[in-house]
């Protein structure tokens, strides 16, 4: 495993544990910083994959998302806390689990070289980003979540080979990510701004109801 | 050349009602258009040239059938829309809001489905989905909002799950091979590697989450319920078979020889999701959500009749197209007998025969034909499924798959068939239809009825041959 990928599962595990949501704002913005390094943005090329990436991983993902979630979220009355999972051992342990279980996966699919180690931190990061979405309902965990997920999958994808992708592809996958990142964005503002007797028991939050709700 | 057509000009449409000043006439362009798009699908779908790639788009057998299917649906929805603008004043705002999103979402519907590119096709469903959004959002009112982040957020994440398998399909490819769907059937032999087989198994669960499949498939009764009635035709008769063609593309690259994980799959997750929303289906007195559970028990059934593999192919479709005119008669009509008695119960709902003369009949022939019954194209559909499982061998799953189909049977009609008959309640007392009802309303479903019968008495030459080759392309003899 190189030093991109230790440093990408330290700020997908990091957040976690410490249930700040700044500090989850903080780890997707890393997430991006690293993803457009592990893609080779590093080393500039100045042709259209590499301002493709630039696009992708360093202005949507690492900076407009977080950002602009920052400040939709940044309101008085939210507390700093805020688990993306559950805080107690049971939690704790089942992350240690996936972990566990992802890397096994990882030891399957890319038994040797460099590769075992980018797939075994995708796979991590995205089995934590599922497990985020099942354990929350808050909606700002929720958007974390997603988020992991859609980090998880660009890592997955991001092996440096060049895959043809048509530019036009190219250009509505970008187009696709900065429209969920605004109605994420938009749904934080809207469901937040709800009357209070809508929401649960969660004061800073609004809740997607279950079956019961129509 | 008249692909693009489909693309590009409701999507002009769409931009030409942004500004403010042009709303007015939202509801004359959103009719035009439409009828334009039915008229120029149906002859795209009839007059078979041979297959044409473009750089983007290709015109083959599956996606003529589909693109005919979806638009015809659409201009279906639009002629409904339209009709109830005129009738319901409070329905007017709702109706300029559906023309607005209504034809952008209708450009990348047509996008997708003939879309050459795994992922331009995903992208062009994704962005479906964020143009339902505010449909389904609608005016924000009680619990609108958070049912449409619910779907938001379940088709988004369904999604992410089909990109990262398109990331597993091409560590499988290898970095020379591009997502298109050519290049997918010339390198079949590298799908069988792990990497093709995880890759396959996650675009499979993750299309199926858009279809209702089991286990993502929470999203779908409450959506249904809560958005308006021609946003729930919308999703359930157009964004459900986009999402069909894309799973029908990454199986049609294997033809009759689906791998058998690939078949278990399929199967599993249909007889789960027929369980499930079979159970759903006995349990509501919602007739809109029971509809909601309908669909999933049809989603199911179509996982299943895949799984068996080409020789269901044939009746895969028929059921797929039967739906899609069943799925858009109920809801509109649903979202009718809704605005009338001002109810979703069905208890509540009597003497829909004499309250809303046509709504009561198309709710009744609709029910006969979401339940399966001849005439029409859903019986032919079901039973061609039916005996394939039986051709197949698997008689282990002929008794559930028979058991869960009469247990949806009789639960749905227990609850639809009441709604028809006996007397009205005051509150909705009977009215005579006037002549624009006639022909904005009725006609649109009475062609929707029309097809349903020819698709399961006589199907025209042209069509079946189209139905013919899609199902050879799944691997049907």
């Amino acid at each position: 495993m190189n030093g991109v990928d230790t440093l990408f599962l330290l700020v997908v595990l990091a957040p976690l544990f410490v249930a700040r949501w700044r500090v989850s704002l903080l780890g997707l913005a890393a997430q991006g910083v690293l993803l457009w390094y592990a893609s080779g943005g590093s080393t500039p090329t100045f042709d259209d994959a590499w301002a493709f990436d630039l696009v992708d991983f360093l202005v949507l993902r690492a900076g407009l998302a977080p950002g602009l979630l920052y400040l939709a979220f940044r309101r008085p009355d939210v507390p700093d806390r805020n688990d993306v999972i559950p805080a107690n051992l049971l939690a704790w342990m089942v992350v240690v689990l996936l972990v566990l279980v992802s890397f096994r996966f990882a030891g399957t699919m890319a038994p040797a070289g460099p590769e075992s180690g980018r797939v075994a931190v995708a796979a991590t990061s995205l089995v934590l980003g599922f497990f985020v979405l099942a354990t929350q309902r808050n909606v700002f965990s929720q958007i974390i979540g997603a988020l992991r997920i859609e980090n998880a999958v660009a890592l997955l994808e991001a092996h440096g080979e060049g895959a043809p992708v048509h530019p036009a592809a190219r250009v509505a996958q970008l187009v696709v990510l900065a429209g969920a990142i605004g109605l994420y964005v938009w749904y934080l503002e809207a469901l937040a701004a709800r009357p209070a007797a809508d929401h649960d028991d969660d004061p800073d939050v609004a809740v997607v109801p279950g079956e019961e709700a129509s | 050349m008249i692909a693009w057509v489909l693309v590009v000009l409701p999507l002009l449409a769409g931009a030409a009602l942004l500004p403010r000043r042009a709303r007015p006439a939202a509801l004359t362009v959103l009719l035009a258009v439409s009828g334009a798009l039915a008229l120029a699908a149906v002859l795209v779908a009839l007059v078979p040239p041979p297959v044409v790639r473009h750089e983007l788009l290709v015109v083959d057998a599956t996606s003529r059938l589909f693109v005919a299917v979806v638009n015809a649906v659409f201009f279906g929805i639009s002629a409904h829309v339209g009709n109830r603008a005129r009738q319901e004043k409070p329905f007017r705002r709702r109706a300029m809001r559906f023309a607005r999103f209504g034809l952008p979402f209708i450009a990348f519907a047509n996008l997708a489905v003939l879309s050459e590119d795994l992922l331009l096709g995903w992208c062009a469903l994704e962005m479906t989905t964020f143009l339902a959004v505010p449909l389904v959002a609608d005016d924000r009112s009680g619990d609108k909002l958070p049912i449409s982040w619910q779907y938001f957020l379940f088709s988004t994440v369904g999604l992410t799950l089909v990109l990262a398998g398109f990331g597993c399909l091409q560590r499988a490819l290898g970095p020379d091979v591009s997502l298109a769907y050519d290049a997918l059937a010339a390198n079949v032999s590298a799908l069988a590697s792990p990497w093709g087989r995880l890759g396959v198994a996650l675009v499979v669960a993750g299309y199926g989450t858009k279809l209702g499949l089991f286990p993502m498939n929470t999203w779908l009764p409450p959506t249904y319920a809560s958005a308006p009635a021609p946003v729930t035709a919308l999703l359930g008769a157009v964004q459900f078979n986009v999402a069909l063609v894309g799973l029908l593309r990454v199986l049609a690259v294997f033809g009759a020889e689906a791998p058998p994980g690939l078949q278990q799959q399929l199967l599993w997750t249909g007889m789960l999701s027929m369980g499930i929303s079979t159970l759903g289906i006995v349990t509501t007195r919602d007739y809109v959500r029971l509809l909601g559970y309908a669909s999933i028990n049809h989603a199911g059934v179509i996982a299943v009749g895949l799984g068996l593999g080409g020789p269901a192919a044939y009746g895969v479709l028929l059921y797929v197209v039967s739906n899609a005119f069943i799925k858009a008669i109920l809801f509109l009509t649903a979202g009718r007998v809704q605005a009338r008695f001002h109810t979703r119960d069905a208890r509540d709902v009597h003497g829909l025969v004499k309250a809303m003369p046509f709504s009561g009949a198309f709710l009744m022939v609709g029910t006969f034909a979401l339940l399966g019954l001849p005439p029409f194209g859903s019986f032919l559909g079901e039973l061609l499924i039916l005996s394939s499982v039986v051709e197949s061998g698997r008689l282990a799953l002929l008794f559930p798959f028979c058991a869960l189909l009469a247990v949806s049977f009789v639960a749905t009609g227990r609850t639809l068939f009441p709604m028809i008959w006996g007397e009205p309640p005051v509150s909705a007392p009977a009215t005579s239809p006037g002549r624009g009802d006639v022909l904005s309303e009725v006609v649109p479903k009475g062609i929707f009825l029309v097809a349903l019968v020819a698709l399961g008495i006589y199907i025209p030459a042209p069509v079946n041959a189209l139905l013919q080759q899609v199902a050879a392309s799944l691997g049907a003899r």
